[in-house]
Order: structure tokens, then C-alpha cells, then sequence
């Protein structure tokens, strides 16, 4: 079913993907253009959506976002029916007890630590160490758990998608808004016969945990041009100086001056701004240098190219309810259009 | 000197990672006519290739063009400016210094009030340029807006020079003085000003890239053990330029470090032997551009890197530039 809007972004969010796990967002993924462009998924799993120029032109532009979560690979599962695991993705251990989380994208669990009453003093001052946070699952012993869960099973937070206030709230909405944004992208491009150059939209795999699947693409595809999209995180929280910030839910596309490893192309940059400008789209220009994310492959392998990053700011990043504003994602769809 | 001078101007240009376009406009210009094409590369390196008389084999020479620098990161209501680092800076040595900004607007990067000087660091430093509050500020710098310390260029005693940021202009005009200099070109040779070094060997890993050399030499600066408290490093200012044998992220081509030196002895340079145990320059990128190339580095022994007060030997330079004219007048198999 074509999905748009609020929908489609509960559909991705929901979607069960944990980094080398993607198969069901690339489903879901193509599923959704499959009509408007010519798709393939290369042999590492990305999404290739192709859509040939109609201007001419032989330039290859990349627009890229990764379709992959974070999550957690189970590693034991103990006689007790408890399943240990090892996260990945950056999940902060705060952020994990007490919540729930999906395994196999089916078998429901609860993160669950030793009890706060059967703490030492010290010990109540420190979060949990990341290896002893266990899932429950409510099992009685080892063979029972068995039936659902196995040492090599991937999980994530389970889904949580819905609306608060003016935002939305889920789990994986940083990454899965920027493929619901590239899906509307080329949308956009289908209904208002924009003339553009040759487009390969490019959802990643493994984005998480190194950005293997965009070096890959960047590779096979070697685009002179490329544009990257993905969440930034915000931190406009309470007990958080004006200055620290970073970026603001409902303040518009992050238009991003680089991120650690890489400092994006300028002339695209006020390219971008023009565009905002011009058409009023609302953005914020952010200098971050902390942030990792697919910059530096995506510019820097197999040769030089013009690159460019663009987020949606998102709240509480890297938990199971990560906060976005749709107006931000549809600035980020609106920019990235006038771009192309 | 004539060729102090000349250095001031590529000295002078303005080339933070990521906006290098003002020192390759300068460096295009004055090699164009010693090369036979002068092109920039999508991300920012300025490329001089000259063909080769005898051998069709490609050497690259590699001198980043970026100097460190700040980018505006945010705008106070008071109006002053928080900066993020553009590589490696040394917050002691910048705090309390000029800064400039491409569009001429100067101001001072300054620690905040009572801020010890071992706590010096990004969030504790921000920029006055004299504004009464943002308002006023915005008319002048916006977010993303890179700046510098005001570069500077003095002579000292002897053949001594001192400023900012040598690092690495003076490998910039080595290399452009190799390209005016050499009595026969060889090889294929192309003459690489590269980009973002200073952020982590970035433009030299795309362009050695697209151009596939068979010889690498990368010029930069390096240490002096000859500075008071300084570690033990056995290279000194005067002594000739340094032939690298290693750094944090390469372990030289032993051909390379056998032509250069071999090169040395057939014209009496003096040269010394540079093996450092951390940091990395273009000449990792170079080793490992596609399949792999013979690769070395000509080092310019340096004190104070990374401070407004860089202080070389021209001497050294001199000899640096003439083992490179050696290499492009050798036949490379």
C-alpha cells in the first residue's frame, strides 16, 4: 500500500532493522517506489533506486540515508530462560532498562537489571554496566526459552510509534525519517517533472555501526555529487545552555557545515540556503563536529566528490522513543528536491 | 631576499580546511606557467601536472594547502562567537590572539574570565569582534563562517624565519619551486596542493586516488629536537631538510628513502633522518592510493608547530627543494 506523510514514517519506524538485519525496512522500502523508479538491492543489501536523467546530463548524483537501527544480537541465553545480549549502535545502558524491546521482530521482551533494592549505596549511584542489563522474556528455564530465542537472534527496541503534541515519537525515526524523506523526494520529482541528473537514491545498510553499506555504494555507484540524510541529534532540553544545543525540534532542516570527519562542500551548502530562502523552507545552519556519520565514506572513497549533509533534528536519539517534528523531515524533502 | 617575499604571498593566503580556495588561487597562478595543465579536484585539491620526456610513470608530489582555523559555531545575544576547531589547535598558543575573517572582519579570539590556562579549550575560548550584540554580529559573520589567527611572516637571524602558518606553505612553495626549477621533467609528474589535511590526510587520499602515482613524495612540516625541554628527536634546525623514514601512519619505501638520499650524496646536500613516533602527513595516503605506490616524505624540521610563531631554516628548505629536483630529473622504472 503507498504510504504517505505520518503513515509512512510509523511504517519505517516500525519496522523491524537492526544493522545487518535490514531485509524487512528494504521491503517496505521498495515496496513504496518500486513504481517510480528502477530498484535493485546491491549484494550487501542497500536499496538502489535509479531514475535515469531527463536533462541530458551525465552527472551522477547519490542521495544516500541508512535504513538500519540499533539494536542488540543475543549472545547466551543462561539455564534461567534469561537472554544476555551485546548491544550495538551506540544504545547508551541509561536508556535501556525497563523498556521493551523485539527479538527476531516477533518475540516481545522486557531489558531488566538486578533490582535498584538489592543495590549497594554506591552501586545505586551508577547506571547499570551495558553487560548486565538482560532481556526477559518470561520464560522458566533454558528449553523453554529456546522455543522463541537463540544465541545469534538480532533484536531492537520494540515498536513505540506515535504522536505527542506538535512531534512524533518512535523508535529509529532519525534514520527512518530520512528514508521516509528520500521516498518523498522522488515522489516529488515524479509529480512535478522536475528535470534532473542521473539519480541513484541509495538506503543503506549497516549505517549504525560504520557506514560499510554507503562505502559500498559510493563504490559501485562513484557519483560526482552526493547528498547525505540522516537524524542529528538535539539536545534543546531542559538544564541545556542555549549554546550546547546543537539544533531544535520545529526549527527547521539541519543544513549541516560537517560533522567529525568531514567538512561538507561550501558552494552546495549555499546552494541549499538559496533554496530555503528563496522558497521559505525553514532551516537551521549547525557546526558539529562530534557526530559521526556517513560524510566521510561517502565523500572520500574511490576518489573526490562533492558532498553535502542535511539531518531532521531528533530528541533522545539512540532510545526506544526517538522524538521528531514531520515539519523538520518535510523541510529536509522540500530542500533536497530544490537541490536536485 | 627576492624569495621571502615571494613566500610572504603564499604565507598570507587564506586556506582553513574545507575553504582553500584563496591560497590556491595564488598557487595556480604562479605555477600555471611551468606545467602543462593547472586543475582543482571536486573536493578542493589544486593539481599541476607536467607530462613526463622519458618514462610514463606517475610521480605525485604532495604539500597540503589548508592551514588550521575556527568556524563559527554559534552567536551569543552579547554577540560574541563560539568557534569549533578546525584541526589541531593549540588553545594556549591561539588564546589571546587576531583573528580574521575572509570578508575582512578582525577579531580577537579570547579564554573566557577566569579560566585557567591548562583548562583552554573550545568551549572555554569564543571571538570578539567588537559587536554590541548579535544583532550587530550577524551584519558580519554568520554560522559557519571560517576564521584564523592573522597570519604572519619575519625574518629572523641568519637564513631563520618565523610565523603562521608555515605549516605547510613553506612545503606548498618547495614543491611549486621543484616544478620552476627542474632542467628536465622525466616522469609524469604531477604537483598536488592537497586539501583538509589538517582535519585528517583527507585530500590527499582522494587525489592520490584519481591519480594512481607510482612515486609519492609528501613535503610538511616536522619537529626540531633541538628546543629547550624537548623530548629526545634527532633533528635539528640547519642540519638540512629530513628524509622520513617513518611517522605514526607510514613506514617509508625503502627506494624512496635510498633515491633521496642517494640524491644527497651525488649533489652534497646535507640531510638528516626523521623517525617520529606519532602523527601522519600525506604520505600515508600516498602509500596507499589504489594498488600502492612508492612513497616518501621530505620533512622540514620546524619549532613551535602550530603556533603563530613557526620557525624554520631556509637552509633546509633549499636542500629539501633540490633532492625533489633530483628525483623529477632521475628516470624512475
Amino acid at each position: 500500500m503507498r504510504l504517505s506523510g505520518i503513515e509512512l514514517v510509523k511504517a519505517l519506524s516500525d519496522a523491524f532493522g537492526p544493522s545487518s538485519r535490514e531485509k524487512n525496512v528494504a521491503n517496505l522500502i521498495i515496496e513504496q517506489i518500486g513504481q517510480d523508479a528502477n530498484v535493485t538491492i546491491d549484494r550487501v543489501g542497500n536499496v538502489v533506486a535509479e531514475i535515469p536523467s531527463n536533462n541530458g546530463s551525465s552527472t551522477k548524483t547519490m542521495i544516500c540515508a541508512h535504513m538500519d537501527e540499533p539494536g542488540f544480537y543475543v549472545k547466551d541465553v543462561d539455564g534461567d530462560g534469561k537472554v544476555w545480549m551485546k548491544f550495538f549502535g551506540d544504545v547508551p545502558s541509561q536508556r535501556i532498562s525497563g523498556r521493551i524491546g523485539i527479538i527476531n521482530g516477533k518475540t516481545k521482551c522486557l531489558f531488566a537489571a538486578r533490582p535498584i533494592h538489592s543495590l549497594s549505596g554506591d552501586e545505586r549511584s551508577k547506571p547499570t554496566p551495558i553487560d548486565r542489563i538482560y532481556a526477559e522474556i518470561g520464560a522458566k528455564a533454558k528449553e523453554d526459552a529456546n522455543v522463541f530465542v537463540n544465541v545469534g537472534d538480532y533484536g531492537t527496541f520494540a515498536p513505540s510509534f506515535g504522536e505527542v503534541g506538535n512531534f512524533i515519537k518512535g523508535k529509529a525515526l532519525g534514520s527512518r525519517s530520512a528514508c521516509a524523506s528520500l521516498i518523498e523526494v522522488i515522489r516529488n520529482i515524479k509529480a512535478n517533472n522536475i528535470a534532473h541528473d542521473n539519480l541513484y537514491f541509495v538506503f543503506t545498510v549497516l549505517g549504525e555501526i560504520g557506514d560499510m553499506g554507503a562505502e559500498v555504494a559510493t563504490n559501485v555507484i562513484a557519483p560526482e555529487k552526493s547528498i547525505v540524510v540522516d537524524g542529528l541529534g538535539a539536545v534543546d532540553t531542559p538544564d541545556v545552555p542555549q549554546e550546547s544545543q546543537i539544533c531544535k525540534l520545529g526549527g527547521g532542516a539541519v543544513v549541516m557545515y560537517g560533522d567529525a570527519k568531514t567538512l561538507f562542500d561550501r558552494d552546495m551548502i549555499s546552494k541549499a540556503t538559496t533554496v530555503a530562502d528563496d522558497n521559505g523552507y525553514k532551516y537551521q545552519l549547525v557546526m558539529r563536529q562530534s557526530k559521526l556519520g556517513a560524510g566521510a565514506v561517502v565523500q572520500r572513497s574511490s576518489g573526490s566528490r562533492v558532498c553535502f549533509g542535511i539531518s531532521i533534528p531528533v530528541r533522545y536519539i539512540k532510545s526506544a522513543s526517538e522524538m521528531i517534528s514531520i515539519e523538520d523531515m518535510n523541510s529536509v524533502t522540500s530542500i533536497v528536491t530544490g537541490l536536485i | 631576499m627576492a624569495e621571502i617575499d615571494f613566500l610572504k604571498k603564499f604565507v598570507k593566503a587564506s586556506g582553513v580546511s574545507g575553504d582553500e580556495s584563496g591560497v590556491a588561487g595564488v598557487i595556480a597562478k604562479e605555477i600555471a606557467p611551468y606545467v602543462d595543465e593547472v586543475y582543482m579536484d571536486p573536493m578542493g585539491s589544486l593539481i599541476a601536472h607536467k607530462k613526463g620526456k622519458s618514462s610514463d610513470k606517475k610521480l605525485m608530489f604532495a604539500a597540503h594547502m589548508d592551514e588550521i582555523g575556527f568556524m563559527v559555531n554559534y552567536i551569543t545575544d552579547e554577540g560574541y562567537l563560539r568557534v569549533s576547531k578546525i584541526g589541531g589547535i593549540n588553545f594556549t598558543a591561539s588564546s589571546f590572539s587576531h583573528v580574521t575573517f575572509n570578508n575582512g572582519t578582525h577579531g580577537v579570539l579570547v579564554p573566557e574570565a577566569r579560566t585557567a590556562v591548562q583548562s583552554y579549550s573550545p568551549e572555554k575560548v569564543y571571538v570578539d569582534i567588537g559587536a554590541k550584540n548579535k544583532k550587530e554580529a550577524e551584519k558580519h559573520v554568520k554560522i559557519g563562517d571560517f576564521c584564523r589567527v592573522v597570519p604572519t611572516f619575519e625574518k629572523l637571524c641568519g637564513h631563520r624565519v618565523c610565523g603562521r602558518p608555515i605549516d605547510n606553505r613553506i612545503g606548498c612553495y618547495m614543491i611549486f619551486e621543484v616544478a620552476k626549477r627542474m632542467r628536465t621533467c622525466e616522469n609524469d609528474t604531477y604537483f598536488v596542493f592537497t586539501c583538509q589535511e589538517e582535519v585528517g590526510v583527507r585530500g590527499s587520499k582522494t587525489s592520490a586516488f584519481e591519480i594512481g602515482p607510482d612515486y609519492g613524495v609528501a613535503v610538511d612540516i616536522g619537529g626540531a629536537g633541538d628546543v629547550i625541554n624537548s623530548a629526545p628527536f634527532a633533528v635539528v634546525l640547519g642540519a638540512g631538510p629530513a628524509i622520513k623514514l617513518k611517522d605514526g601512519m607510514v613506514i617509508c619505501h625503502k627506494k624512496m628513502v635510498e633515491l633521496m638520499r642517494d640524491i644527497a650524496k651525488k649533489d652534497s646536500i646535507k640531510y638528516q633522518l626523521e623517525i617520529l613516533e606519532s602523527g601522519g602527513t600525506d604520505t600515508c595516503m600516498l602509500q596507499q592510493a589504489r594498488g600502492g605506490c612508492v612513497a616518501g616524505a621530505i620533512s622540514v624540521p620546524t619549532r613551535y608547530g602550530h603556533s603563530g610563531v613557526e620557525t624554520i631554516d631556509m637552509d633546509d628548505v633549499e636542500g629539501g627543494i633540490e633532492i625533489m629536483k633530483g628525483i623529477c630529473e632521475t628516470v624512475l622504472d
